[in-house]
């Protein structure tokens, strides 16, 4: 995987691209993003009269001269964005689909690049059962990105995760200051959408990415079968399932995978969030510039 | 119902293994997913299924129990007895009923003496508690007596004795011995072990096994026959031709005498003259040859020499006509008149001894041809048909210029020609008429002439075939071209058909029923080229062959020869030899299964009475005392080939297709 996906290639492809986050976060200061307030760029943005605690430098006198009034000189503001990115390390991502997760991971990192490329600070959650782990810290530089990337490989996809005790509890999800990307298949029934809420709440840009593999688009199998979940702890655990797959069943699957779709799809509509669903046979480049671009993530 | 092999019900093991395979089959495959999620999911969109489903699964192990059913079925080949084998003695007695079967010595026939035979063969196959069939092998063989058991021998006895009284049953012709071995084929097919006992006179030089030839013939037999007798019509004059042979033995001094009634005779003569005609030698014939006796009134041509066998005897009588002609043999030639001759001597077989010949009087056929204008063309015509019919008719053609000559009402004609403006104020009804280029109606006649049109188109136009009329017989329309013709305004369609047309006005138009014999050609010949060309003779050729057809094709006939009679009338009768029939439809195909003579008469639509006779004879190869045959039909070989079962694979076949259609259908419906 390291040598198919995460490699000088890839990442030398992906310094082409930049994030296009939207200009209502705060962010920090320092970075490359422009956003809709007025900082100390040199680039000009807007004349304003000047108000009491202004700095009496940034007075326009030639504006005087023509007024006899006091304007100041208002310059655009570039900040820097805190990317989090929320990796779904259940048993549903990759127990029994390696490509899935190596998927997953290769998703995860292309967007630390995009971040750590754009001098954002990127830093990667490991959702596991009920919490969230950060590894690697806050990311900032390449350096550190790729020290990072190396041990993100290693991830052990195993038992479940709630993704919404998961980011609920996480204390850095930040306030106002940058992109959260949650990278996860979505099939649980943890309420995941309270975590998105949530990190509406904390204005921060949500883009929601599922990777799904080509048996769970399209099952193949049919007759009569017990369906294991990945995810179960033993035979009889009730998320297994004996079924008897005719063509009707696997009609209704698809009905009911086009209504998840949908399902999802409405709601990240509703709250402004982004929603991305890859089939992992298509290469990840069709994720970074197709997908992305399509929504308009990435410029 | 017979299964032909039990031990397909081997088969039904399957079903065994068809539970087994129930039971042992794993009910569901394990499968790791990453998530039954969606699966879980999918349950509310699937659609309910309905208890029928376990219903289906019921059909569906039942089509497969009755498909496995069908297949241990063609195993074991379950069939249905057709025919029961049976064993024991059997006589299966086949008489040939052959002419030559009636040939007798020591005052009894072969056929009488087959018949006292087989009542000791059957006698005795009685005493064996057999049974015994009787077949008579006449032309078509049939059994008289089949299978009948010791209890009923005095039936067979009483049966083979009414035979015997007249000898009834033995026909005048030919018989189907190997049709009778074919008939045996369906009583061997259930008991092989029956014998064929054939009573004939035949030589077969090939006898199958089983099949007993019990040759009825004596040896000291022999027969002197006349096997044909026949005329040539040459030089205006006739000569005749007899083919005699002896069988069994040679003959010295044959005597050949043809009895010539009513030579030459006129249509209204009442005495008429008989001649006798003999050779003058001694004829001496070798035996089993064929000799031909040729009376002729002519020399044989420079350098044609007569063929062999043939015995020429010049005719010093020319005869142009006669009315019958007995043929007789005798052996010493002592009867001075042939009316004290006695035919019936020494051979074995008398029927044979004479013959008669018939069709030497032609019959007078009168032509009136009325014209302003008499063309060639149509005396041509006339003249050729004089010619080709002058074996059968006697044409006689008379012109006239002027109709008033003939009077207001014209009769006594066979055929009437009209043409030009000379026209009949009343068609004559006795006979055909044929109207040629006619300048107006004609009263009467049902067809309303109107004025001359002429067709504009350089060459002419061709005219159309409206009715395959055999008056059209090989006849080309593309022949002819013409110019003008005389516009039909109207015709009676009831009694006229139309048969040829230009520009779809009718040409040639024709009345035949019981009032009206008209051909009527409403163009004028002279605008067309019909009369240069070949198709005009043919239309007369036609004409005659149509209204004035010849009431037998020839005057001799073989026993159970079809017979086909055309008549120019509405009717005819045919009587002879105890024989009488009235016939209505015509043509008529009949058969004749005595031998002698047959008079059929026969009124013409114009009234006259016409009486032709014809003669039926022995096939010719009844007359050999000891005939060879090539080889008897084998009943043993097809009779073995029969089926005696009839298996049901064909319903059982269907059976299955069926089963297996409904069990792919049930499955089809399972995976849905």
């Amino acid at each position: 995987m390291k040598d198919s996906l995460l490699n000088d290639k890839f990442f030398s492809r992906l310094e082409t691209l930049a994030f296009n986050l939207k200009s209502h976060l705060l962010g920090y200061f320092g970075g490359k993003h422009l956003v809709s307030t007025y900082g100390q760029t040199v680039e000009f943005a807007d004349f304003r009269e000047y108000q009491l605690g202004d700095d009496i430098r940034r007075i326009d006198w030639n504006l005087f001269s023509r007024f006899e009034k006091y304007f100041i000189k208002l310059f655009t503001d570039e900040r820097q964005m805190h990317v989090q990115i929320f990796v779904d390390c259940s048993a549903s991502m990759g127990k029994d689909n390696p490509e899935k997760a190596a998927y997953a991971i290769a998703a995860a990192a292309a967007l630390g690049f995009l971040a750590v490329h754009n001098m954002d600070k990127v830093s990667f959650h490991i959702m596991k059962g009920n919490t969230t782990e950060n590894p690697f810290g806050t990311i900032v530089g390449k350096n550190a990105f790729f020290r990072a990337v190396g041990q993100l490989e290693d991830l052990v996809f195993d038992g479940e995760s709630d993704i919404e005790k998961c980011i609920t509890s996480c204390p850095e999800t930040g306030n106002n200051n940058g992109l959260t990307v949650i990278i996860s298949d979505f099939f649980t029934n943890s309420d995941w959408k309270k975590a998105v809420d949530y990190l509406c709440y904390k204005k921060r840009q949500v883009m929601l990415l599922q990777p799904l593999t080509p048996a769970e688009v399209e099952p193949t199998f049919d007759g009569r079968v017990n369906l294991i979940d990945s995810e179960s702890l033993d035979l009889v655990d009730e998320k297994n399932m004996k079924i008897r797959i005719t063509r009707s069943a696997q009609s209704a699957y698809r009905e009911a995978l086009k209504d998840f779709y949908a399902d999802i799809r409405t709601f990240a509509k509703k709250r402004g969030v982004d929603y991305i669903t890859v089939n992992t046979e298509d290469p990840i480049e069709k994720v970074l510039f197709g997908e992305l671009l399509k929504v308009g993530m990435i410029s | 119902m017979t299964l032909l092999m039990p031990l397909g019900l081997l088969g039904l093991i399957s079903l065994i293994v068809l539970l087994i395979i129930y039971i042992i089959r794993p009910n569901y495959q394990q499968r790791i997913i990453s998530s039954t999620f969606i699966w879980q999911l999918s349950l509310k969109y699937k659609k309910k299924r309905v208890p029928i489903s376990k219903l289906r699964n019921l059909l569906l192990i039942l089509c497969q129990i009755l498909v496995l059913l069908c297949c241990t079925a063609v195993l074991a080949r379950p069939s249905r007895e057709l025919l029961a084998k049976e064993s024991g003695e059997e006589a299966i007695i086949i008489v040939d009923c052959s002419a030559s079967m009636r040939m007798q010595s020591d005052g009894e026939t072969r056929f009488e003496r087959a018949l006292k035979d087989s009542i000791d063969l059957a006698n005795f196959t009685f005493n064996n508690s057999g049974k015994v069939s009787l077949i008579l092998a006449d032309e078509d063989p049939d059994f008289l007596i089949s299978r009948i058991t010791p209890d009923k021998s005095n039936e067979f006895v009483d049966t083979v004795n009414g035979l015997m009284e007249g000898n009834s049953a033995c026909t005048f012709g030919k018989s189907d011995i190997d049709g009778a071995l074919a008939l045996c084929e369906d009583i061997i097919a259930i008991n092989e072990y029956a014998n064929v006992f054939v009573y004939t006179d035949n030589k077969y030089i090939h006898v199958p096994e089983k099949v007993t030839v019990e040759d009825v013939s004596v040896e000291e037999d022999w027969n002197v026959a006349i096997l044909n007798a026949y005329t040539s019509y040459d030089d205006g004059y006739y000569n005749f031709f007899v083919d005699v042979a002896c069988y069994g033995r040679n003959f010295e001094d044959l005597q050949l005498v043809l009895d010539v009634y009513g030579v030459n005779a006129e249509a209204d003569e009442t005495q008429t003259q008989n001649e006798v005609l003999k050779p003058t030698g001694k004829l001496d014939i070798m035996q089993d040859t064929v000799y031909t006796i040729a009376f002729r009134h002519n020399t044989l041509p420079d350098g044609q020499t007569p063929p062999d066998n043939m015995i020429i005897v010049d005719q010093t009588t020319q005869i142009y006509s006669y009315e019958s002609i007995h043929v007789s043999i005798l052996e010493d030639g002592s009867a001075e008149s042939f009316r004290d001759r006695l035919i019936y001597y020494d051979d074995a077989l008398y029927e044979d001894n004479d013959f008669y010949i018939y069709g030497g009087t032609k019959t007078p056929l009168k032509v009136m041809y009325v014209s302003t204008l008499p063309n060639t063309f149509v005396n041509q015509a006339l003249l050729t048909m004089k010619k080709i019919y002058e074996e059968n008719w006697d044409i006689t053609i008379e012109q006239e210029v002027f109709i008033e000559e003939l009077g207001e009402e014209i009769s006594g004609y066979d055929l009437y020609i009209f043409e030009h403006a000379e026209m009949p104020t009343v068609l004559p009804t006795d006979g055909v008429v044929l109207i040629l280029s006619p300048q107006g109606s004609i009263n009467g006649s049902g067809v309303n002439i109107g004025g001359l049109r002429s067709i504009d188109v350089p060459g002419g136009l061709s005219p159309e075939i409206e009715v395959r009329h055999p008056l059209l017989n090989n006849i080309t329309p593309e022949h002819i071209f013409l110019n003008a013709y005389n516009e039909v305004v109207s015709y009676d369609t009831n009694r006229y058909e139309c048969i040829l047309s230009v520009m779809e006005k009718p040409l040639i138009l024709v009345a035949n029923d019981d009032q009206m014999k008209v051909v009527y050609f409403t163009f004028s010949i002279h605008y067309t080229n019909f009369p240069l060309v070949v198709d005009f003779p043919l239309f007369f050729y036609n004409l005659f062959e149509y209204f004035y057809p010849a009431t037998v094709e020839k005057d001799a006939f073989e026993v159970n020869e079809d017979i086909i009679l055309k008549s120019l009338g509405g009717f005819l009768d045919i009587k002879g030899n105890g024989y009488s029939q009235k016939i209505e439809y015509f043509p008529a195909t009949i058969k004749l299964n005595m031998q002698g003579s047959y008079t059929i008469t026969q009124q013409t639509f114009s009234g006259k009475e016409l009486t032709n006779s014809i003669y039926v004879k022995m096939p010719s190869a009844e007359s050999d005392v000891s005939p060879d045959a090539e080889g008897l039909y084998n009943p043993y070989i097809n009779a073995a080939a029969r089926d005696y079962y009839a298996d049901w694979l064909l319903y059982i076949a269907i059976g299955l297709t069926v089963f297996m259609f409904a069990e792919w259908l049930l499955q089809l419906r399972d995976n849905m």
